[in-house]
C-alpha cells in the first residue's frame, strides 16, 4: 500500500510510504537547519507512531512538532488495515 | 458602539493547511474557523481532521476563539470529524447544511454519546449554518431543537446552488430573500447571526456595501476569507444602526 500525507509547502512535512522502498529517505528543504538536527527531531516522532520502520520518504520544510504529529497520526490511521474507510493521498 | 473583532469576525482557515493555521494564529484575537468542510478538498479530509485536532491542542491557550466547521451530517465524514474534534473541546462547532431539526438532533445525540463515553465535562455550543431553502422553511423547528445554539450563520454559495438545483428563476434574489428572513428571525429572537463569506476579497468596496445591507437585514457579524476584509467587518458590524 502506497500512502502519502502532508505537503512540501512551508511549515509542513510530506511523508510518503511506498511498498518496496528500501530505507528511510530524508530531504531537508530548510537550508538554515543542519540535516542531522532535522533528522534527530523528526525520526523520534515517526518512531512514536510506528512509522520509522516503514522506510518513509520525507520532505521536511520547517514543520513544527504539532504538524509532524498530525501528519504522523493521519498516516498511522491510514496504514491501519482496520481503517480503510478513507484513503489518504498526497 | 464599537466592538472588537472577536465578537464580529469569523476567519475561515482551510483545515488541511497547517501554515495557514499558524499564520492565522498571529492575528489579533478573533474567531478562527478551522474548516474541515468546503475549505478542505475531498482527498484531504482525513489529513485535515488530524491537523485540526492537533491545532486545537497546540493553540489551546491562544487568545482566539477556535471554532471547527465539521462536514455536513449529509456526508460520510461528520461522525469521524466529531470523534477527533470534540475531545479537544473547541470553543464552538459550526454545523453546515443543517436542513431540519432532526439533522441537529442527530449531531447533538452523537456529541452527547461521546461526552458520556469519554466522561468529558464539556458542553459545546453550535453555530448552525442555513444553506438551503428547506432550512429557511424549518428555521423555527431547528432553533427549538437545541438549547446550545450560539448563532445562526448563512451559507450563500450553497443556498444559491440549492436554488439553481431547484430550478428557481432568480437564485440571486432568492439568496437575498433568505438572508432577510434569517436576519429578521434572529433579530426577533435576539440571536446572533453571521453572514456568508464574500469571495471577491479584492473588491473591498463591494464587500462594504454588502456588509451594510447585511447589517440592515439583522446580521451581527460576518465570516471572512482574507485579512483585508477584517477591518471592514469591524467597522460595519461594530457600529449599531442609528
Amino acid at each position: 500500500m502506497n500512502v502519502s500525507v502532508g505537503s512540501i509547502e512551508s511549515s509542513d512535512i510530506k511523508i510518503v510510504i511506498e511498498e518496496g522502498h528500501p530505507a528511510i529517505q530524508f530531504i531537508n528543504m530548510v537550508p538554515e537547519l543542519p540535516d542531522q538536527q532535522v533528522y534527530d527531531y523528526v525520526v523520534p516522532l515517526l518512531e512514536q507512531y510506528g512509522l520509522a520502520g516503514r522506510s518513509p520518504q520525507i520532505w521536511f520544510n520547517g514543520a513544527n512538532e504539532w504538524v509532524v504529529r498530525s501528519r504522523c497520526e493521519a498516516l498511522a490511521y491510514s496504514l491501519n488495515p482496520v481503517n480503510q474507510r478513507e484513503g489518504v493521498t498526497g | 458602539m464599537s466592538l472588537a473583532a472577536e465578537q464580529l469576525v469569523y476567519f475561515y482557515v482551510p483545515g488541511y493547511k497547517p501554515n495557514y493555521i499558524e499564520y492565522a494564529m498571529t492575528f489579533y484575537p478573533m474567531n478562527i474557523i478551522l474548516c474541515l468542510e468546503d475549505g478542505t478538498p475531498e482527498d484531504k479530509k482525513l489529513e485535515a481532521r488530524y491537523v485540526v485536532k492537533n491545532a486545537l491542542q497546540e493553540f489551546t491557550d491562544s487568545e482566539h476563539t477556535l471554532i471547527v466547521r465539521i462536514n455536513s451530517v449529509h456526508t460520510p465524514h461528520w461522525e469521524q470529524d466529531l470523534e477527533e474534534v470534540v475531545p479537544q473541546r473547541p470553543d464552538r462547532i459550526r454545523l453546515p447544511m443543517v436542513k431540519t431539526a432532526d439533522d441537529l438532533r442527530q449531531i447533538e445525540r452523537k456529541v452527547q454519546e461521546m461526552l458520556r463515553d469519554l466522561g468529558l465535562d464539556y458542553t459545546p455550543s453550535y453555530e448552525v449554518m442555513i444553506e438551503c431553502c428547506e432550512a429557511i422553511a424549518n428555521i423555527g423547528d431547528i432553533h427549538q431543537a437545541s438549547d446550545h445554539i450560539y448563532a445562526f450563520t448563512f451559507g450563500g454559495t450553497d443556498y444559491f446552488n440549492d436554488c439553481v438545483a431547484k430550478g428557481l428563476l432568480d437564485p440571486a434574489r432568492e439568496v437575498l430573500s433568505a438572508k432577510q428572513k434569517l436576519g429578521a428571525y434572529c433579530r426577533s429572537m435576539e440571536l446572533q447571526c453571521f453572514d456568508t463569506t464574500y469571495m471577491a476579497f479584492r473588491d473591498l468596496e463591494g464587500f462594504r456595501e454588502d456588509c451594510l445591507l447585511s447589517r440592515e437585514y439583522g446580521f451581527t457579524g460576518r465570516s471572512v476569507i482574507h485579512p483585508d476584509q477584517v477591518a471592514v467587518v469591524q467597522e460595519i458590524y461594530g457600529t449599531s444602526l442609528a
